[in-house]
């Protein structure tokens, strides 16, 4: 069914797949409106796209005659433009006058400014259109008496805006004719796999609908209430439930390091890219070293130094100096003719020798580098061997960072509800105990469900893995 | 659904005169209904408090909650506010109540659409589409005051149009042109309009300035400048100028705000929740908890709603509950000084149909206090408490 009838889903495919909204023009006219129904709100800036605000717009307004051949709408465009007689007796400069054209035109419309045929010289606005031949002007800069047959040149610089989804195009807009709403790529791949979540606004308001009032176990809550614990459970939920899907593709610069990304929380998994785009784990240094929190000058008997604000001096470190400078394979043990790819048929004959050291240490026998995580600068700080290398950076959020990360998925929706309630009632008075344990128990049940549901265990994939249990040979 | 405010009164005198106890007078009883309609009015707020907490059966008619619900949705009202100045009014009508008059060269105008309460709340009073300030309303009647009182209009003028002095000639085609009026019809009033039955001029232009009287072959006439220009007249036998008092308010007589609710276009609308400064505070402290355009939160003080984020200056609109309003058994007197019910200028009780009984039990309970029969009272309380406790059994 392409077209949304009354179920969850609200965009037809067109909306969906090109992200595309189309409105046929039954009568002519300017300022009409016309009201998205895409999932995504619109964003505007301006509709002028020489305007910088003009890159805050998610979509693009198009015009078409036939619904074949579509032009965007801008300042430039046909439809905003138009060319007038001028009055041969000119114009004085004064406000809310009356000018009147010999020859109607409907492409006059309210806002546009009124120029001289060049364009180099604006006189004007219009403020309304009382017929095809007579509008109400502003007149700022005289229209000098002309020569019957010297033209005006009349512009709309806005020629849409938008408010609250509905846009509205200032233009004539002729009989017949087509407007498209077009997101911007961006906007669609956002859109893109939408199904698969609920967003919270729509949770909690759900959550009132069914889970608060008169006869229920919860007869009253206030909604800030509900925000709060509906967005911490989605904190919660993003540490351990829900899956990592944030990640940052980078290359480790000269100085070793790269930035904690701005809405990072925990890492899941560092790994550096080789030639065949097969990631690799970076493992983190624990114990081989550290990056100080502060580096404090001492004087010769061991005392900090302080500045003139009475701080402490700090210098650099010297133990992050000494780790950049080392080289790991000093550690790992391993052999310097290494190639840097998952290549199985690009082994060296030195390979075979691999893991045959006295006294190996399992936990530093790897040649994938190390990362420290430098608290006092907010970054990753990488060993050495990574310097240039590709890495893929995957973390969690909290969810609660944008407008758009905050959904869950419906997997975990039911236990987000239980979440909801749970905490809620633990902290309400009067709830009785084994109320409380209940949901509490609830909430730990469909937790634990939603976490099955969303790890992704598919029958097809297990069986796959468990082929190799009884292969004799591994590599 | 409303209560016939001379059936009550019919049947609170046919009570109270049965034994000879004494006499109401519809001043009274006006003061009384109202006092006794507010009182009925506010009982149902804490009863439907009282009977939501009680688990009701799903029957209809016996649902408790949804009669209460029934019995107040009659005063549920659904509007707009107004902003200024960072924040919001109370719900003022989004269509005002208006009631238009032709000026009938009296000072004083009845008004029947617009009731008393909604006039005191809020009004406004134009003459000819001219916002005026000298009146008074006594009530839901309008009086202009000495000296301002608007002139008659003028049906039915026969008139001649041209350019010439004598009001003959060529049709005039703009807004300065004689109008020649038969002795004693003129001059026409500044600001009223002229519409003509049988010409096939545009719009209804407004007299702006008249000079004369001057006299021609036998006829009156004046210089009549129009406030707008006019394509070529017709000869019209006759018009009417017409003066107009609009009269309008947007009073919603408001009494109880219900759930306040943002809307910004095609934006889903959001309901604007309640706090008070303390949580205000708390609540802008907190990163997920602050408010937004998508959870909007509002303060109530000194009659105004205050929303937050502040960011948000139109939109606004509200549920909320309108005050019933006053009671008038309006009357004329009769040839021999009697009290003749006049249906015209009346107000009837506006709860419920179901209120029949107890309002006229309430009445009479206060009409005992005032002929001062203890009986009556002491009958009526009687009634009233058993009722009470079968309502809410």
């Amino acid at each position: 069914m392409s077209i949304p009838n009354g179920g969850l889903i609200t965009e037809t495919n067109r909306q969906y797949y090109a992200g595309a909204q189309q409105f046929y023009i039954d009568t002519s006219g300017g300022g009409k409106t016309f009201t998205s129904t895409f999932n995504t709100d619109l964003t505007f800036g301006s509709s002028d796209s020489l305007n910088n605000s003009y890159l805050l717009n998610n979509f693009k307004i198009f015009t078409s005659p036939d619904a074949l051949t579509w032009l965007e709408l801008t300042p430039t465009a046909v439809i905003s433009n138009t060319v007038v007689l001028a009055p041969v007796a000119g114009l004085v400069v004064a406000n809310n006058q009356t000018m009147v054209i010999l020859v109607g035109d409907n492409k006059v419309v309210p806002g546009m400014l009124i120029q001289n045929a060049a364009g180099t010289t604006t006189y004007g606005s219009v403020v309304s259109v009382t017929s095809n031949t007579t509008f109400v002007v502003n007149i700022l800069v005289a229209i000098p008496a002309a020569n019957p047959g010297t033209s005006l040149s009349l512009k709309s610089t806005s020629p849409w805006a938008m408010t609250g989804n509905v846009v509205t195009i200032t233009s004539f807009l002729a009989l017949g004719s087509y407007v498209k709403i077009q997101m911007n790529q961006s906007a669609i791949e956002n859109n893109y796999g939408g199904y698969e979540y609920t967003r919270l606004v729509d949770v909690i308001d759900n959550f009132l609908i069914a889970y608060v009032g008169a006869g229920k176990l919860l007869s009253s809550v206030k909604r800030s209430d509900v925000i709060f614990h509906a967005k911490r459970g989605l904190q919660e939920f993003s540490y351990d439930t829900l899956r990592s899907i944030r990640s940052q593709e980078l290359t480790v610069n000269s100085a070793l390091s790269v930035i904690i990304p701005q809405d990072y929380v925990n890492y899941t998994r560092l790994s550096w890219i080789d030639g065949m785009g097969v990631q690799h784990t970076i493992f983190p240094a624990n114990n081989l070293t550290t990056n100080p929190y502060e580096n404090p000058i001492q004087d010769d008997v061991g005392t900090p130094t302080q500045d003139s604000q009475d701080s402490n001096v700090t210098g650099t470190s010297q133990t992050e100096a000494a780790w950049a400078a080392n080289n790991p394979r000093r550690i790992s043990g391993a052999f310097l003719n290494d190639f840097d790819s998952a290549n199985l048929l690009y082994n060296s004959l030195y390979d075979t020798a691999l893991g045959q050291r006295y006294g190996l240490n399992p936990e530093t026998s790897q040649k994938n580098g190390w990362f420290t995580i430098n608290e006092r600068e907010g970054r990753f700080a990488f060993s050495s061997d990574l310097a240039g290398k590709l890495i893929t950076l995957q973390y969690v959020s909290d969810g609660n960072g944008y407008d758009l990360d905050m959904r869950i998925p419906k997997m975990a929706e039911e236990a987000l509800y239980s979440h909801m309630i749970y905490a809620i009632l633990s902290v309400s008075r009067g709830v009785q105990e084994y109320v409380v344990k209940r949901f509490q128990k609830e909430r730990s049940a469909k937790l634990r469900n939603a976490k099955i549901r969303l790890s992704n265990l598919k029958s097809d994939q297990l069986i796959q893995v468990m082929r190799g249990k009884s292969k004799w040979l591994k590599y | 659904m409303a209560i016939n405010v001379n059936n009550i009164y019919q049947t609170v005198l046919l009570i109270l005169n049965k034994e000879q106890r004494g006499y109401m007078t519809p001043v009274e009883f006006n003061k009384i209904g109202t006092q006794v309609q507010l009182e009925i009015f506010e009982t149902y707020f804490d009863s439907l408090n009282q009977q939501i907490r009680i688990p009701q059966t799903n029957t209809d008619y016996a649902d408790r909650v949804v009669s209460l619900d029934e019995k107040i949705s009659i005063f549920k009202r659904f509007d707009n506010t107004v902003y200024s100045n960072g924040s919001f009014s109370m719900p003022v009508l989004s269509v005002p109540a208006s009631q238009s008059f032709q000026t009938t060269g009296n000072a004083s105008y009845t008004l029947t659409t617009i009731s008393a309460e909604q006039l005191a709340e809020q009004s406004t009073v134009t003459l000819n589409d001219t916002v005026v300030t000298n009146y008074s309303f006594t009530n839901n009647v309008l009086t202009f005051t000495a000296g301002s009182v608007p002139a008659v209009s003028k049906p039915n003028l026969v008139v001649y149009f041209g350019t010439n002095s004598n009001g003959v000639g060529a049709m005039p085609n703009n807004n300065a042109f004689q109008i020649g009026l038969l002795n004693g019809d003129g001059p026409f009033p500044i600001g009223y309009s002229i519409s003509s039955s049988t010409a096939t001029n545009s719009g209804s232009p407004t007299v702006s300035t008249v000079t004369g009287p001057y006299a021609a072959a036998g006829v009156n006439y004046n210089q009549i400048t129009f406030n707008v220009a006019q394509p070529a007249w017709q000869t019209p036998s006759k018009v009417d100028v017409i003066g107009t008092v609009k009269v309008t308010s947007t009073g919603s007589g408001f009494y109880k705000l219900g759930t306040v609710i943002y809307s910004n276009n095609a934006l889903a609308q959001q309901e604007v929740e309640r706090v008070d400064r303390g949580n205000l505070f708390h609540l802008n402290s907190s990163n997920l908890t602050k408010p937004s355009t998508t959870y909007p939160v509002y303060v109530l003080e000194n009659n105004r709603i205050i929303v937050y984020p502040q960011t948000i200056q139109t939109g606004i609109s509200a549920s909320y509950i309108k005050k019933p309003s006053d009671v008038i058994w309006n009357f004329t007197l009769g040839a021999n000084g009697q009290y003749l019910y006049s249906g015209s200028g009346s107000t009837d009780f506006q709860i419920h149909s179901t209120e029949q009984t107890e309002l006229v039990l309430k009445i009479l309970l206060y009409a005992g206090v005032v002929v001062k029969s203890p009986e009556i009272v002491q009958i009526a309380a009687q009634q009233v408490q058993q009722e009470n406790i079968n309502q809410k059994r």
